[in-house]
């Protein structure tokens, strides 16, 4: 009987603590209600948190059944896609010009990621004011600002690809009318530059525990890789230089030009940001650089699977399929190192030595024969190592692309190495600066200083004084696609300047190598017909998907030429 | 039945039913609006970030490579998991049936006949194929579709016995056609491309009138936006809709689909002093399968294409010509109505001759009964498909658009059985 009163005792203890248990902590993966979302402040900034997820935020993404294959440079002169089975047909749609494909992610797949974003910031900005936030870490109108500039980071993807689009402020109800209009082009630059000013504003007058009240206004470490008034600021002008561009400003008004300069110039003036000393690890910086605006944070990539073995590395180092090939037009845009470009009589460009004394960013960015890489010497010679006649796993141009490709990531070894995707860094805003300085006021001193800067670093003279405004515009076209190389913004440059006929449309090129005794012999070689590409003057505009404009009743028009 | 002597049996019969269906294959509680917190591994293979996955916010450097450390040092996200409807209900269905039951001769002679119609409506979708994608989410499932299906099915049995002379035959055909009636579809599709009035998974694809016979042909022709590039041999496609452009939108509904209309089996059996021999032959018709030969880019390569469309074999070609697999997308190899074969067949699907030892031998060795057998299944086919069997289809989880990897059932075999059955 004793005993049992024991027992009793131990059992009555047992139900009291059993309830000192936290019941009221949520066992992840539960489903749980919209109201116990939005009535607790953890819940609903983690709900907020989500909306990272719609951006665009890595390099390889275009094949669909291979996620990790495939980027934007693809469809342009930048690079090709070696032709791998699963995965050539993503690219294919794109380089023939049928954009109205299923197979056409960037078409299909982005228009619905960025409407499921949009979504997910209008419901979150719906339910802030319900949320109770006394007490808790976040400060809602951060979490505000966040929303903002990630709905406008959606709208600017979807204005850069189709122009005009539906505008939407708030999350739309299953029963309400979904057949909307498109807007104009410059009422969507206005709804997202209407964002992004409330963004910038709440940024720069709100603090909280993780976000520092000292000026400038920064995220602490622990949470690096949230918007800063920076990354505001450059979003804003690459916004601005889209929609001043000719794609979008076919009178060339100047004004426009001038705004997309203001826009670069305001982060330039922060004192905030400065160009990274080496060029060739600026994509390799675990710890934050000061040309990093915003990156997508990652840890390193993994030796064994995704993007570098299956995309980046061929199998002659350790990899399995080295699809990401630089062209011989890419190639040919690297000037040499004295300034002058290959096509320059005087510039001591030498064919047969093709890879000599060329700009320093040739070699960070580009992977060619006899180049000594992971202590060896490239073979891209026919019965080499690193090139294979017939086999899409090796490259059809007979180079690869260095600027991927970390160079621990190799055969006999499993290092791996931090790739970050860079959404905003400082060389681009001096690039976006000059060129709409140039064009808005033509080349004057502001010009080349942010030019020359660039150079600077990358170890080039400074750009000839004397140029023309058209001389110049083309000296920055080139500077933007060597420095800013397969960093997701060649075909952009490309649409927006409207010259598609005459960059994509002309014959890809490839490098012959042939090795004979030990020498080389270096012929530029068309490629063959499925690497060619059809362009013409309406693709510059992408079409709404097929199937949107199918469920409209006429309301929704599709792009000209389409 | 009194005076007529050749009818001995005569029954009219009838049902009319309201049936509800709760759970269609889907989950049961569509009605619930739920979120959930976690979330999948951040992406760091190389890919954009899939949605619904946890982030990381930081310096890059505190991350190593191994995924369960990732999940470990990154947030958690919530999310609207599901979307429910409170107002969903049944999906519904009313069956009618009118049934003869007939018997003549005494018995000698058996008839039923039955007809039957099926409206099922208020099937739950969720409006996914008509609605914006700018709404930003899935919506929920309503109560919106209707499909008609209709049919009638016949069975007769004759049997006599002519002294010791058994024999007895058994047919039956049913056959079955449905359509549906209203689906969730953009409300601009072309008409060639709607499954309103279509049978349920009815086949679309491109119609082929031909083969490109060279490359002034194929510069003639309408261009071709189907996969790859075109080359001389490959299969002309009709542009239905004119526009001078063959693509995903000059597809048709061709063929039947995999499930056949028309299920009939016939059963004759004879038996003479324990000695019987019967018979199973099955078939079906009007179907259709999407079973090729895929050897693309896979390196297979079949029979068939030896009769391939090459410049000296333009006339009596039979199949598309072969390519390297660099070319890009073989647009020979998307479903059309070439490739599409008809998977009708007739099958001996059974048969079997066997001995049942006679009463007194029994009563001898003390034996409840011995019967002795020899049978076969599947022994004989008769058939158009080329390929795999025709009852192996394939799955029908598989998107009928496009031949991506189909997953096929392994195919029926053939079984032979010698046996003794003995009962004590």
């Amino acid at each position: 009987m004793k005993h049992n009163i024991y027992f009793l005792l131990l059992g009555a203890l047992l139900l009291a603590t059993a309830c000192k248990e936290d019941f009221l902590q949520r066992d992840p993966g539960a489903p749980i209600s919209k109201e116990d979302v939005f009535s607790d402040p953890l819940l609903a900034a983690r709900f907020a948190d989500n909306s990272y997820n719609f951006l665009i935020d890595d390099y390889g993404r275009i094949s669909q059944a291979q996620r990790h294959k495939g980027t934007t440079g693809q469809f342009s002169d930048e690079a090709i896609g070696s032709g791998a089975a699963d995965f050539l047909p993503y690219m294919t749609v794109m380089n023939q010009g049928n954009f109205l494909d299923p197979l056409a992610t960037d078409v299909v797949e982005i228009y619905t990621r960025m409407y499921q974003g949009i979504r997910n910031v209008n419901v979150m900005l719906s339910k802030l004011e319900s949320v109770p936030w006394d007490g808790s870490p976040s400060n809602p109108q951060l979490i505000k600002a966040e929303m903002l500039y990630l709905r406008g980071f959606f709208y600017f993807e979807l204005a850069k690809r189709y122009g005009g689009v539906v505008l939407l402020d708030k999350a739309l109800a299953a029963g309400e009318n979904l057949d909307l209009p498109r807007s104009s082009f410059d009422e969507t630059v206005e709804f997202i530059l209407n964002d992004l000013q409330e963004a910038e504003n709440l940024l720069d007058t709100q603090s909280a525990i993780n976000y520092n009240n000292q000026r400038p206004k920064e995220w602490d470490d622990r949470q690096y890789g949230r918007p800063t008034i920076g990354a505001v600021r450059a979003l804003r002008s690459r916004l601005l230089l889209l929609a001043a561009s000719p794609l979008h400003n076919p009178g060339n008004d100047a004004g426009k030009w001038k705004q997309a300069a203001d826009a670069a110039r305001s982060i330039m003036d922060m004192g905030r940001y400065s160009l990274h000393n080496n060029y060739a690890n600026l994509l390799n910086q675990g710890t934050p650089i000061n040309e990093y605006i915003l990156i997508k944070v990652r840890g390193p990539r993994p030796f064994n699977s995704g993007f570098m073995p299956d995309f980046i590395m061929p199998p002659s180092s350790g990899g399995a399929q080295g699809l990401l090939n630089p062209t011989q037009n890419h190639v040919d845009l690297y000037e040499m190192s004295n300034g002058r470009a290959i096509t320059d009589p005087t510039s001591g460009y030498n064919p047969q030595n093709p890879y000599a004394n060329r700009d320093p960013r040739f070699y960070a960015n580009i992977i060619y024969n006899d180049m000594t890489w992971q202590n060896r010497k490239i073979q891209m010679w026919v019965g080499g190592t690193d090139y294979q006649p017939g086999s899409s796993s090796f490259t059809r141009t007979r180079y690869y692309c260095r600027k991927l490709w970390p160079e621990v990531y190799r055969g006999g070894s499993t290092a791996t190495a931090i790739l970050n995707f860079v959404f905003f860094r400082y060389g681009e805003v001096l690039l976006n600066y000059a060129e709409a300085l140039n064009e808005a006021e033509g080349p004057v001193a502001g010009v080349y200083a942010a030019v020359n800067q660039i150079r600077t670093r990358a170890g080039m003279p400074n750009l000839p004084t004397g140029l023309s405004k058209e001389q110049m515009r083309a000296r920055i076209h080139n500077e933007r696609a060597v420095e800013l190389a397969f960093e997701e913004h060649r075909w952009w440059d490309i649409l927006r300047w409207k010259k598609g006929k005459e960059i994509v449309a002309p014959t890809i090129k490839a490098m012959d190598v042939v090795r004979e005794g030990n020498r080389f012999i270096y012929n530029v070689v068309p490629m063959a017909a499925i690497y060619q590409r059809v362009f013409e003057d309406h693709m510059h505009l992408y079409p709404i998907p097929r199937a949107e404009v199918d469920k409209s009743r006429g309301v929704m028009v599709q792009n000209p030429g389409w | 039945m009194q005076g007529i002597s050749w009818l001995n049996y005569l029954k009219i019969r009838g049902s009319l039913g309201l049936i509800g269906y709760a759970s269609v294959g889907r989950n049961r509680f569509l009605y619930l609006d739920e979120y959930s917190n976690g979330g999948g591994t951040p992406s760091f293979g190389g890919n954009i970030s899939n949605i619904n996955s946890r982030l990381f916010f930081g310096n890059p450097s505190s991350l190593n490579s191994n995924p369960s450390s990732q999940l470990q040092l990154s947030n958690p996200v919530v999310w609207h998991s599901k979307v429910g409807n409170p107002n969903v209900t049944w999906e519904k269905s009313i069956k009618r049936n009118i049934g003869i039951e007939t018997a003549f001769f005494k018995d000698k002679l058996l008839i039923n006949a039955d007809l039957f119609d099926e409206k099922r409506y208020d099937i739950l979708l969720p409006r996914d194929n008509s609605a914006p994608d700018i709404f930003g989410e899935s919506l929920p499932f309503t109560n919106y579709g209707e499909n008609y299906n209709k049919g009638y099915e016949i069975e007769a049995t004759f049997r006599n016995t002519i002294g010791d002379f058994e024999y007895r035959l058994y047919a039956q055909l049913t056959h079955a056609v449905n359509e549906i009636v209203l689906t969730d579809e953009p409300v601009n599709l072309a008409p060639n491309l709607r499954r309103t009035g279509q049978s349920i998974d009815q086949y679309f694809g491109y119609q082929v009138i031909g083969f490109y016979q060279s490359l002034d042909d194929i510069a003639a022709s309408p261009a071709s936006k189907v996969s790859g590039p075109v080359i001389p041999g490959d299969f002309k496609y009709a542009d239905i809709n004119g526009d001078n452009v063959i693509n995903d939108q000059d597809r048709v509904p061709i063929g039947y689909t995999d499930v056949p209309r028309n299920v009939f089996g016939i059963e004759p059996s004879i038996s003479y002093k324990g000695i019987g021999l019967s018979a199973l032959i099955q078939g079906v018709s009007k179907v259709s399968s999407n079973l090729i030969f895929d050897g693309n880019g896979r390196n297979q390569y079949y029979s068939r294409m030896l009769d391939r469309w090459t410049p000296e074999n333009a006339v009596n070609a039979n199949w598309p010509a072969m390519r390297p697999g660099s070319l890009g997308g073989n647009p020979s190899y998307n479903v059309n109505s070439f490739l599409l074969q008809d998977a009708s067949y007739v099958r001996l699907r059974n048969i079997e001759l066997s001995y049942q030892f006679p009463a007194a031998i029994m009563d001898k060795l003390k034996l409840g009964s011995l019967r002795l057998f020899v049978n076969g299944q599947n022994l004989l086919t008769w058939t158009k498909l080329i390929g795999l069997d025709p009852e192996s289809n394939i799955s029908r989880t598989y998107n009928r658009q496009f031949f991506s990897n189909p997953t096929y059932t392994y195919p029926v075999t053939k079984v032979y059985n010698f046996g003794l059955n003995v009962q004590f």
